[in-house]
């Protein structure tokens, strides 16, 4: 054994918090769906409401555009509510919106390519609306200023990747799903996902070349 | 040199390792090799650089923005689901008022067939009219003839 193999070994790779799908646990999670099946009066509205930020923060992160990420977790909810009597509670109701949600962003981005191919439509890329991003109060002006530059920048990039590249990356590194799970929301083998994550990096990383030798 | 063989990591595994995907053995023998291995250890610290670096922008809803948000979708979602109601009744219109006009034709006409008929039958008149041309061009050539016999 060399002498460096003898040393303690330093895990460099930051811990991954799996944050958890949903804010209900599983006692409140229960309640809520015998009250959404019986038709309680505003079970769906309070479920809507614990969900609603989450989605929508999804819906955005996939396709981009903050009106288009309303509708999609709105018709997401919607679904939800159509399909309560064949839930099965295989998975919590958040996993399951979670699912929802990225399919419809997924189908919601391969009509957007598809119409932008045949119409040459391209997307009005400065119409963000600077009120739509929150500024994070513990930061400087400067330091806001140049996360929410490398935000806007980083949609632009995501915007060039293949749908499922984009789905993929942004499931992972921004909503912290587990590889399964995402192959799982996505019906894809985990190979799969391994294979469209490595590629989304290694395009953003080309992307964003001058960030990273800023940074560095 | 067979001894100096060094192994790179690749970058799939270090992106693996940096979400924390490699597990077990594999990931014990990644942090091993970076702390032996300079070059990969350089690639690891650049690629854990940026991927901390990219983050996405996020809205921020307010408690009246979801409240309004989850009102309207409640709402939507107590509106009677019509759409496949009309679409399966357009359906229906649609066949019965097909079905009413196959009905109604008089018998004996296939439709799509009259025209091709009509058309077949023209152009077997024009083949008459052509061959009787013919016979009649033969008749002149043969009183011809005769008139030189």
């Amino acid at each position: 054994m060399t002498p460096q193999a003898a040393t303690v070994v330093v895990d460099h790779a930051p811990v991954q918090d799996y944050p958890a799908p949903s804010e209900l646990d599983d006692r409140c999670e229960k309640i809520l769906l015998e009250q959404l099946r019986a038709g309680h009066p505003g079970a769906f509205e309070q479920l809507v409401a614990s969900q609603a930020s989450r989605l929508i923060n999804l819906a955005y992160r996939l396709v981009g555009n903050r009106a288009e990420a309303e509708e999609i977790a709105q018709e997401g909810f919607l679904r939800l509510h159509r399909s309560l009597d064949g839930f099965r509670g295989d998975c919590s109701i958040a996993s399951h919106l979670y699912r929802i949600v990225s399919r419809l962003a997924i189908d919601h981005l391969r009509r957007e390519k598809l119409r932008r191919k045949l119409f040459f439509f391209r997307r009005q890329e400065d119409d963000v609306d600077p009120l739509e991003m929150a500024a994070d109060m513990g930061a400087s002006p400067r330091d806001n200023l140049q996360a929410k530059e490398t935000g806007q920048r980083l949609l632009k990039a995501l915007d060039r990747l293949s749908v499922r590249q984009r789905a993929v990356f942004v499931l992972r590194h921004q909503e912290g799903l587990p590889l399964k799970e995402i192959a799982a929301a996505l019906k894809l083998e985990v190979g799969t996902v391994k294979a469209h994550l490595h590629r989304a990096v290694r395009s953003l990383r080309t992307e964003l070349k001058d960030l990273q030798e800023d940074r560095s | 040199m067979k001894g100096m063989e060094v192994t790179h990591c690749h970058t799939e595994d270090l992106l693996l390792y940096y979400y924390g995907e490699l597990v077990g053995q594999r990931r014990r023998e990644l942090a091993e090799h970076l702390d032996a291995c300079e070059s990969c250890s350089k690639e690891w610290q650049r690629l854990q650089r940026i991927l901390d670096g990219m983050t996405l922008p996020t809205i921020e809803l307010g408690s009246v923005e979801i409240q309004r948000f989850a009102a309207r979708v409640a709402e939507r979602a107590q509106r009677p689901g019509r759409s496949k109601f009309w679409l399966w009744g357009g359906v229906l219109t649609a066949s019965v008022v097909l079905a009413l006009t196959l009905m109604a034709r008089p018998p004996g006409i296939v439709p799509g067939q009259g025209t091709s008929l009509v058309a077949d039958a023209a152009m077997v008149q024009d083949l008459d009219l052509l061959q009787n041309m013919e016979l009649l061009e033969e008749l002149d050539l043969l009183q011809g003839l005769e008139g030189q016999g």
